[in-house]
């Protein structure tokens, strides 16, 4: 594969807000690599849930758009690395999904309910998704 | 009898039993025995996606320091999801000493695991450790007629430096199942998620998947669908139809089973350890129309 | 050695057991009580030194003798940065304890019927799915005063290995420490104590039972009760005693 192109040139670091720099810390990745082709979008099986396209959630991070904050994305987001296989500037998108939960679910708020649980699923569903969606 | 020490996973415990049971009788037939680890713990199904997450690396660590006690370097696992996180969990631990200082340290009860344990799939066994070939040389019931349609999911694939084939065009399901007699069924949506445990939390979006994948697998002709993962055939099971769940075994859809099992069934395991009984929609009609008893 | 100065305190100390006054205790050990310090007699119990500072046990107390969980305390040993825990009723003092009582583990026990539940990994997650937030981490193993492999058996109820947890987890005296250390927030005496009743449905009824439930629903003991259910206070003591007497317990 090329050389992957980081996003420095973008980045204004006096204008960046500390909820981004939070996000690349947890996630491990740079936000600013992203150019935007989409490719994560076209390939996630899980639009039809989601608020913004896996790529707009990386474009209002690079804007430092508090909206991202609130989208539904990343609790729609299964982890299945469908857009991490494929983004050629090799941002592991689902990381940012992940870090994107993180800040909430840090503050002891939760994103399932047990009330939600469907009886007699395997327990690696249940295992699964404590483990992404409660804090 | 080549013994290699096994990571079943909580599910192979329960609800996919035949999963577990399967494996061991075919791989009985080609002269290979898993062996339990004493004492595992759930691996977490899912790996940690964070980059200062340490805690949810101590349950793979954990099983590690299990291997290492028997002084041995693999660990083979048949559910994919535990396959992936455990593996990834390894590499990750191996990437950065300090990592794994800090989770030894918190394990202050434990032995240190000293890193270099192995994990492996069991598809890679077959295909790498036992080999094809082999395998075909032991059929006993050829799958002749038979419409496969392989089913990787997520987890067996990605991320690159874990999957264990090419994560757009997978062929090791198909080759198998070639070597076996079958006819393997291409669908785009082979390497695509089920939903995975947004079943829990989001079980419409997993639906919509399930349509998508099931309803590939049945135009092109598939008359059974092969999983590697609890979650991905619970899903492809309850999603196929609508409200399905309390009418077991009484509906005609396409029967999902684990790839052990049809190696078993081709390796002529007898039925009782097929472990088809714990099948949503059962395989055996449509196994004995098309290759006969 | 260390054995038998721990014995010479002992003896030093027999005073404070059979109640006799401070000038006769010889050692001492200075013990925190949230946060308090409090001069005690080295040797004694957690719980006999609470209540040798003066304190009085309303909840916190019960069998004193290890057996109903009702004193489960945490503590810290100056100088070491492990957070402990006990039983107050079996734990002797050191000098330098930081310690608190936490008399109760603030958890929800679902109610079921237990006829009516099939003996599954199913319907424990049914009841607990919390189980599945366990991370393996062990401190819970760490924390239990039963010593139990109390992480294991939480292991077990993940994968519905109903039998293991009854195995594992007999010992239990539900003090929740367990409970109160885990960062999953799992209730494990509520989901063992569910797996043991869940196992119990599989196993066959002993045969002596069979027998006993049979005389009873037959009226074979009608009479004796009606007899017992008649007597007043002072006859129903004097029967225990007796009783006793003849079981060899009371002297
Ligand atoms: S990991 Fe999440 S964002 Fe990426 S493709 Fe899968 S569901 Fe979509
Ligand atoms: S695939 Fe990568 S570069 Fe393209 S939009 Fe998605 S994150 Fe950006
Ligand atoms: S398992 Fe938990 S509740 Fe039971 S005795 Fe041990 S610490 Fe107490
Ligand atoms: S303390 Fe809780 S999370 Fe840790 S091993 Fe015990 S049950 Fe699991
Ligand atoms: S008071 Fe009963 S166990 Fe301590």
């Amino acid at each position: 594969m090329a050389e992957v192109i980081k996003g420095d040139a973008l980045r204004i670091p006096s204008r960046e807000p500390e909820f981004v720099r939070r996000v690349e810390e947890l996630s491990g990745e740079d936000v600013f690599a992203c150019y935007q082709c989409g490719k994560c979008s076209a390939g996630c099986p899980f639009t039809t849930g989601m608020d913004l396209l896996p790529a707009e959630v990386l474009r209002l991070l690079q804007l430092g758009d508090e909206r991202v904050l609130e989208s539904r994305s990343p609790w729609v987001c299964a982890s299945c690395l469908a857009c991490e296989v494929r983004c050629p500037k090799g941002v592991d998108i689902a990381k940012v999904m992940e870090a994107l939960r993180l800040l909430v679910l840090r503050k002891g708020e939760t994103g399932l309910t047990w009330r939600e649980i469907p009886p007699g699923v395997p327990q690696i569903a249940l295992v699964g998704a404590t483990r992404k969606l409660t804090p | 009898m080549t013994r290699i020490p096994y990571f079943p996973g909580c599910a192979l415990k329960d609800q996919a039993a035949g999963f577990e049971r399967a494996a061991r009788a075919a791989l009985e037939k080609l002269g290979w025995e898993l062996a339990e680890l004493p004492r595992w713990n759930c691996c977490g199904t899912v790996y940690s996606l964070s980059s200062d997450d340490l805690m949810r690396h101590v349950a793979p660590v954990r099983n590690f320091i299990r291997v290492q006690e028997l002084g041995e370097e693999k660990l083979v696992a048949l559910c994919a999801m535990c396959y992936n996180t455990l593996r990834r969990s390894s590499l990750f631990v191996a990437e950065d000493p300090e990592r794994l200082r800090r989770i030894n340290a918190f394990m202050d009860e434990e032995p240190d695991y000293e890193g270099g344990v192995e994990v492996l799939h069991l598809l890679q066994l077959l295909r790498d450790e036992i080999g094809y070939e082999e395998i075909e040389a032991k059929v006993e019931r050829p799958l002749y007629g038979l419409r496969v349609a392989p089913y990787y999911g997520c987890m067996l694939l990605r991320p690159r430096e874990v999957g264990i084939d090419d994560p757009d065009r997978p062929e090791v399901m198909e080759l198998l199942f070639e070597y076996l007699g079958a006819e393997a069924v291409d669908s785009p949506h082979k390497v695509e998620c089920c939903g995975a445990y947004q079943t829990v939390s989001n079980p419409w979006i997993a639906r919509e998947r399930v349509r998508e994948i099931v309803g590939a697998a049945a135009r092109r002709g598939a008359d059974l669908i092969v999983t590697s993962c609890p979650l991905c055939t619970y899903n492809l099971e309850q999603h196929q139809l609508p409200n399905t769940r309390e009418e077991k075994g009484a509906r005609n859809g396409i029967p999902v089973i684990y790839f052990t099992q049809l190696l078993a069934f081709a390796l002529g395991v007898q039925d009782e350890e097929l472990g088809f009984e714990g099948a949503a929609i059962d395989p055996r009609p449509v196994l004995a129309q098309r290759v006969g008893g | 050695m260390g054995q038998e100065i721990m014995e010479r305190i002992r003896e030093a100390n027999e005073a404070v057991i059979t109640g006799i006054e401070d000038a006769d205790v010889k050692h001492w050990v200075t013990i925190y009580i949230m946060g308090k310090a409090y001069k005690v007699p080295a040797d004694i119990t957690l719980m006999q030194a609470i209540e040798y500072a003066g304190y009085r046990f309303v909840r916190g107390a019960g069998c004193r003798a290890g057996f109903c969980g009702a004193c489960a305390t945490v503590y810290r040993v100056a100088g070491d940065w492990r957070l402990k825990a006990a039983l107050a009723c079996q734990t002797r003092v050191e000098d330098g304890m930081y310690l608190v009582q936490i008399p109760f583990a603030p958890a929800e026990k679902p109610t079921y019927r237990i006829e009516e539940e099939e003996p599954s990994g199913t319907t424990l997650l049914k009841y607990f799915p919390e189980l599945a937030r366990c991370v393996a981490c062990n401190t819970c193993t760490k924390a239990c005063p039963q010593e139990l492999e109390v992480m294991d058996y939480i292991q077990a109820a993940l994968r519905g290995d109903l039998e293991a947890v009854t195995e594992l987890s007999f010992d239990c005296i539900q003090c929740g420490l367990c409970s109160i250390r885990c960062p999953a927030e799992i209730v494990h005496y509520h989901a063992a104590q569910l797996a043991r009743r869940l196992y119990g449905k599989t196993l066959p009824v002993p045969k002596h039972v069979e027998e006993r439930v049979r005389k009873i629903s037959e009226g074979k003991y009608e009479e004796e009760f009606q007899r017992i259910m008649s007597l007043g206070r002072e006859e129903i003591e004097e029967l225990y005693k007796k009783e006793q007497r003849e079981k060899g317990g009371l002297k």
